[in-house]
């Protein structure tokens, strides 16, 4: 720079002698025709470059011989070690600075004039030693880009050189970028790819300028080269010298500068798409997919960003372009089609976005104004797409190893493509259930049932229902278990927390059961189908009853009725009992007709399943009851003791709600740190809750509830024998109490249960429960145990049909002697202290000892065995002396009865 | 013979046959002197240049144009330098300015080499050869200043020495000491060059120089108006006949182009410093250095007006009537309505009052030293389209009363 600085001073005048001296000195060193010291010469050189303008062609020549022996001298110490010495050179390196420091200093004080000499100059010299080093590098000619980078960077010249030229750009770039990008390209043409790394590192330095300018460079060359060489341009692009380089810088400034990148391709397309377009704009379109045919980050720029802005008013604009070049033969269209095939196969992370645009484009309905070619060309483009996708999947499985970026990038999107497909009705389902199932064929049986599973639990419609029903067929070649898995995920989606729409699931499981059902293929006892798949998860679809939304539960009551259940495990049983039940009363409890009449019938289908087994059947039987018996269930079924007086609201709010809170948790999974039970005495503030009350069932909704809830008791009761006649099943689905119930041997053992469970709900201690008549004295000390078993009786009306049905057993109701012998003591005592002239006058009581009297006087008396006939019968004389003075006085009219009452031999002795 | 003679220069080499070339261009000029003397050949209807061995000398082994040596296909710059050396020593010993410039003729004539006459003038002013300048400032002439070719050429010597190398502007400012009608024409032809559009102004260094020159020898800018020796340029008559005939009526000087500059120069600078007002924002630094600028510029055009005007009263009577035409007035005055009409408030602007008091001087001392001739209507008219300037009005009045 001292050199520099004295060299650009002012005032130092030459004569002109000594100038003719310095250009003879110049020419004969420069020229070798006689020997000058290297320093000499340099020294002349820089004197004629400030005293003689016109010679500064020459000594910018015999500057470049100056750096091209600097580097040859750097690449002969890289190859043989740095055993040579700079002694052959010595000077080299000091000359090169000397003269940088001039021309710096010439650039510095006036970079107009300046800065576009030099930075022709530089970058000229730059390509010629990079290229003509390129393949002396030798070792160091397998690295890449930045080694290069490195390699060049340590060398004085080059670095001197390089530095030049960047400040050439700099001092150049406000005012006229285009004369040193110009010099740039053309050197980068001229010496690619040698040149390449000079580029990267300018364009690191100006990246906005150089990616446009680079930009437009590779679009002329590619116009070029495809007018030129007319049908073969396409698939010779590869060939094209120009692309590649363009690709390559790109490529090096896309780490840190991939934003202009992205601004510069976009620039580059909208302003291809206007009006007032040049030819050489035109082809920018083809252009731009060349280059991203030879770049990834390229495209996915493309395939990223550019898919946003193809709207309607675009691709419109493209087509007509497209149109209006003349040029495109069929060949040419054909393989720029094929090239966006390709592309879009090759497409990573915004390949959801481009089938998506495509689906988007080709739907009819979609209401974009678009050119019917723009929509033909696109539906072209998928159909290939699928195609291939399909060649390419299937011959994967012979070679995993091939790499598909599209069905990877598909893969995180799968569900929302899946979601197309269900919200999309068929226009775009032929080819989405395609693509999915290729996606799901590449991405493995995980994520092929999950992609399943959502169709499966999304699918209302019979299309979707199709779609479904096609994946499985086609998944099932690849991936036989394919199915248990789906439904395996699809209930494990169910059970999420928070689900909101499990309703819209179970339905769409529902949609495929029955159409199992239905079809004619599940003839076939092999084949694997959703509703044995779903057998496995009957526990977890019971669950859903607890929802609080009818929707789900109505949906999941459906479904259950569908499967055919098979042997489970107690706890399981007892889950589905339980929530069964509850479902069951909520049922009753609801005002929408339609709704409870498909709820029921359901339900009666579900016992009918349930009932199967033994265990079920009394499990379900016990829950039934002490539903029944519960309090806020009472009301339902005609029970209304408790609600006298009290004033009517919503039937709804009689519900304990926290107990209903609590049961809503288990319809989800419980979730670590989330609660899993719900405590609440009210709001503070509010004092305790009031009790709600809810207003009074008519007596016909009473009277259903009952029907609907003695069908279950019945079915349950009935076991298997039913259901292998089904004829009977159905008949008696309807009304249960019609007569029928004699035709049909209800189970013995589920009666006896029934009866016992009654006992256990109305006695409210552990009393006395043989067959045996009690003592006496006995009697008197059940007082309270007697009128609280009428109590019971009394509020829950429906326990007198209960005890009906338990009477039409052979010997069931003898276990329920308890309350029979309860009920009769109280009545008893009644009738013994009414002072009423007409039974009439007390109903209530009355009604009571008929029913009781009913049940006692089925065919079926109160006694478990033969056995025990004996000992019954053999009670106390004066128990049985006014039956036995009535029978006597009615003698003609009562007298068959006789036997029954008393053995053919009075006064026989008890047999001990 | 002429095909021995390039036989023979076939076998030199480089830098021997550039040289032994030229002495054989003189030879034959010199012979063909004698020959046109006898009435051998027609001047004007002399053929194709091809025909002439003179010209393909020059270009086989000066240019080295040609397609007969392929080996020798381009010269490198060092090469050039070479070339560009052995013809600057040439002329600077050839001492006969007829021959000179017949041979200048020869290489330089056609304007196909225009690129190394540039680059030759610009080392011949470095090196200081007062045969080849002349032979360019006759060059310069026959073409006519502001014609394209004259006024490259002087645009390169601006680029040269002005603005790439500033540290050999020195050189330049030496150049009336060894061509004074070089000089000339060098003026006439850059005033043409930058006419003061828009901002684009001639670089200072270059002002600075010319007001130097002009001062120091008020009588540099009329050097054009003496003919040149009729029998240097008899030679050449041939491809310029059209020019060279009409000697005088269409001989350019400096004066007009510099009185032009020193006229609008005030304009342009006012146009500026609008442009740079609207332009918010500025640094304090930035508007100190263009006010430096400013005033310097206005000090230097001031000197340069005193230095036409000198120019102009030191004229010899018998060379007044061709300076200067009133159709020049009239588009001085186009131009300068045109810039007036930029500025906001004229009549009470400075500038313009400054512009409009030198563009009145100018007129005043042409017509006082009879380079104009016009009658009262012609003042009155180049006066009806400008503000109003006291010292017009004055000299209107004047007219009139004369």
């Amino acid at each position: 720079m001292a050199a520099a600085s004295d060299g650009a001073g002012q005032g130092m005048v030459y004569t002109s002698q000594e100038i003719q001296d310095q250009v003879r000195c110049f020419v004969q060193g420069s020229t070798y025709k006689s020997k000058v010291s290297c320093e000499e010469l340099a020294k002349s050189a820089l004197f004629l470059l400030r005293t003689l303008p016109s010679a500064r062609h020459a000594v910018l020549e015999h500057l470049c011989t100056v750096f091209d022996e600097s580097v040859n001298t750097h690449v002969l110490q890289i190859e043989l070690g740095s055993t040579i010495s700079s002694t052959a050179m010595p000077n080299l390196d000091s000359v090169i600075q000397d003269s940088s420091g001039f021309l710096m200093s010439f650039i510095k004080i006036n970079p107009g004039a300046w800065a576009p000499i030099i930075s022709s100059w530089s970058i000229n010299l730059l390509g010629h030693i990079s290229s003509k080093y390129a393949e002396r590098r030798g070792a160091l000619h397998a690295s890449g880009f930045n080694e290069l980078l490195q390699m060049w960077m340590t060398c004085t010249a080059t670095k001197t050189l390089i530095d030049l030229a960047s400040e050439c750009f700099a001092s150049l770039i406000g005012s006229s970028p285009d004369v040193c990008v110009d010099a740039l390209l053309e050197a980068s043409v001229k010496y690619s790819p040698h040149f390449d790394w000079v580029v990267a590192h300018l364009g690191s330095c100006f990246p906005q300028t150089i990616i446009t300018r680079v930009l437009m460079c590779g679009l002329k060359d590619f116009c070029y080269h495809g007018s030129s060489q007319s049908d073969a341009a396409i698939s010779s692009v590869q060939n094209i010298p120009k692309m590649a380089s363009v690709v390559g810088i790109l490529g090096h400034l896309a780490g840190q500068h991939g934003q202009d990148i992205r601004k510069a391709l976009l620039a580059l397309f909208r302003d291809s798409l206007r009006p007032d377009a040049e030819r050489l704009q035109q082809s920018t379109t083809p252009f731009l997919l060349h280059l991203a045919s030879m770049s990834s980050m390229l495209l996915h720029v493309l395939t990223t960003d550019f898919v946003h802005t193809l709207t309607p008013d675009i691709l419109n604009k493209l087509a007509y372009q497209f149109v209006q070049q003349k040029s495109p033969s069929l060949q040419d269209s054909k393989s720029l089609l094929s090239l966006v095939v390709h592309l879009i196969t090759k497409s990573g992370e915004g390949a959801y976005r481009v089938i998506q645009f495509l689906l988007d484009v080709t739907d009819l309905n979609c209401e974009k104004e678009l050119v019917p070619e723009v929509r033909a060309t696109c539906a072209i483009i998928l159909d290939t797409l699928v195609l291939d996708l399909q060649r390419i999947v299937h011959r994967r499985c012979a070679d995993p190893s091939t790499e598909l970026p599209i069905l990877q990038a598909l893969q995180s999107n799968a569900l929302k493509l899946c979601t197309n497909l269900v919200t999309h009705g068929d226009t775009r389902q032929k080819r989405l259930t395609k693509l999915l199932c290729y996606v799901a064929i590449y991405s493995g049986e995980s994520c092929a049932s999950d992609i399943l599973a959502h169709v499966l639990i999304h699918s209302r419609e019979i299309n979707e229902l199709s779609a479904f029903v096609q994946m499985t067929t086609e998944l099932e070649t690849r991936y036989p278990d394919i199915l248990p898995t789906t439904v395996g995920v699809a209930i494990n989606k169910l059970q999420q927390f928070n689900m909101l729409d499990g309703g819209m699931m179970l339905k769409g499981l529902l949609n495929v059961v029955q159409w199992e059902r239905n079809s004619v293929h599940q003839d076939s006892k092999d084949k694997i189908s959703v509703s044995r798949c779903l057998q496995d998860h009957i526990p977890a679809i019971a669950t859903q009853l607890s929802h609080s939304d009818p929707i789900t539960c109505l949906a999941a009551i459906q479904l259950l009725a569908e499967i055919r259940m098979h042997k489970m495990s107690t706890s399981n049983v007892t889950r589905i009992c339980g929530a069964f039940v509850t479902f069951f009363f909520k049922v009753l409890k609801s005002k929408d007709a339609v709704y409870v009449a498909s709820a029921l019938s359901c339900c009666r289908e579900v016992v009918k399943q349930l009932t199967r087994s033994p265990t079920a059947s009394n499990t379900l039987l016990r829950f039934l009851m002490e539903g029944a018996t519960a309090e806020e269930n009472a009301v339902l079924l005609g029970g209304r003791e408790q609600l006298s007086g009290l004033s009517t609201s919503d039937i709804n709010q009689l519900e304990p709600a926290l107990l209903n809170a609590n049961r809503e948790h288990s319809v989800s999974l419980a979730l670590p740190r989330a609660h899993s039970s719900v405590f609440h005495a009210g709001i503070i503030g509010q004092g305790l809750k009031t009790r709600a009350v809810g207003l009074l069932l008519t007596k016909e909704k009473e009277l259903a509830n009952k029907q609907a809830f003695l069908g279950l008791v019945w079915i349950c009761c009935c076991g298997n024998a039913q259901s292998q006649n089904p004829s009977v099943l159905q008949k008696d689905g309807n009304e249960p109490f019609a007569g029928t119930i004699h035709n049909i041997r209800l189970l013995p053992a589920a009666l006896n249960y029934l009866a016992k469970c009654l006992v256990e709900l109305t006695a409210p201690d552990v009393v006395y429960n043989a067959l045996h008549w009690p003592e006496e004295e006995f009697m008197k000390v059940t007082i309270e145990r007697d009128l609280q078993i009428k109590k019971t009786f009394d509020s829950n009306p429906v326990l007198w049909d209960v005890m009906d049905l338990i009477s039409t057993g052979p010997s069931s109701l003898c276990f329920c002697s308890c309350i029979i012998r309860g009920i009769m003591a109280t009545l008893i005592a009644y009738w013994d202290s009414s002072r009423d002239k007409m039974a009439r006058n007390s109903p209530k009581q009355l009604e009571a000892s008929c029913r009781l009297l009913d049940c006692m006087a089925k065919d079926n008396p109160p006694i478990p065995d033969t056995e025990d006939i004996q000992i019954a019968r053999d009670c106390d004389v004066k128990y049985t002396q006014t039956i036995r003075a009535v029978l006597h006085s009615n003698i003609d009219s009562q007298g068959q009865h006789y036997a029954r009452f008393f053995s053919a031999e009075p006064h026989q002795p008890q047999p001990q | 013979m002429d095909n021995l003679r390039l036989h023979y220069l076939q076998q030199l080499d480089f830098p021997e046959c550039t040289k032994v070339g030229l002495q054989h261009i003189e030879e034959y000029l010199s012979q063909g002197s004698q020959r046109s003397g006898g009435g051998g050949r027609i001047p004007g209807l002399g053929g194709s240049t091809s025909d002439n061995p003179a010209q393909q000398i020059a270009q086989e082994f000066v240019f080295f144009h040609t397609s007969r040596r392929p080996y020798h296909q381009r010269l490198s710059a060092i090469q050039e330098l070479q070339v560009l050396e052995i013809l600057c020593n040439h002329f600077h010993e050839q001492r006969d300015s007829k021959k000179a410039m017949a041979l200048f003729d020869v290489l330089f004539g056609n304007a196909g080499q225009l690129e190394v006459l540039c680059r030759l003038v610009s080392m011949g002013v470095a090196v200081q050869c007062k045969s080849l300048l002349y032979c360019a400032a006759i060059w310069m002439e026959l073409q006519g200043c502001t014609s394209p070719n004259p006024t490259k050429l002087c645009k390169m010597l601006v680029d040269d020495y002005c603005l790439l190398v500033p540290s050999a502007t020195s050189v330049l400012c030496g150049l009336p000491h060894i061509s004074r009608r070089f000089t000339c024409n060098f003026m006439t032809s850059v005033t043409s060059l930058y006419p003061f559009s828009g901002d684009q102004c001639p670089p200072y260094a270059l002002v600075e120089m010319i007001t130097e020159w002009i001062n120091k020898d008020p009588g540099l800018g009329l050097v054009s108006l003496t003919p040149a020796d009729k029998s240097v340029i008899q030679k050449t008559q041939g491809r310029y006949g059209q020019v060279a005939q009409p000697w005088l009526s269409k001989v350019q000087t400096p004066i007009p182009g510099l009185a032009h500059w020193c006229i609008v120069a005030p304009l342009t600078q006012e146009a500026i410093r609008a442009k740079l007002d609207n332009r918010h924002g500025e640094t304090a630094m930035e508007t100190e250095h263009t006010n430096n600028t400013e005033s310097k510029n206005l000090q230097i055009y001031s000197k340069l007006n005193v230095g036409i005007i000198q120019t102009m009263v030191s004229v010899n009577p018998e060379q007044s009537k061709i300076y200067l035409a009133m159709q020049d007035m009239f588009l001085l005055v186009k131009t300068v309505t045109g810039l007036i009409q930029q500025i906001a408030n004229p009549t009470e602007n400075d500038s313009v009052q400054t512009a409009l008091d030198r563009l009145g001087q100018f007129f005043q001392v042409a017509k006082g030293t009879g380079g104009l001739q016009c009658d009262k209507g012609d003042l009155a008219r180049m006066c009806q389209p400008l503000p109003s300037n006291r010292f017009l009005e004055i000299l209107q009045q004047q007219t009139e009363a004369s």
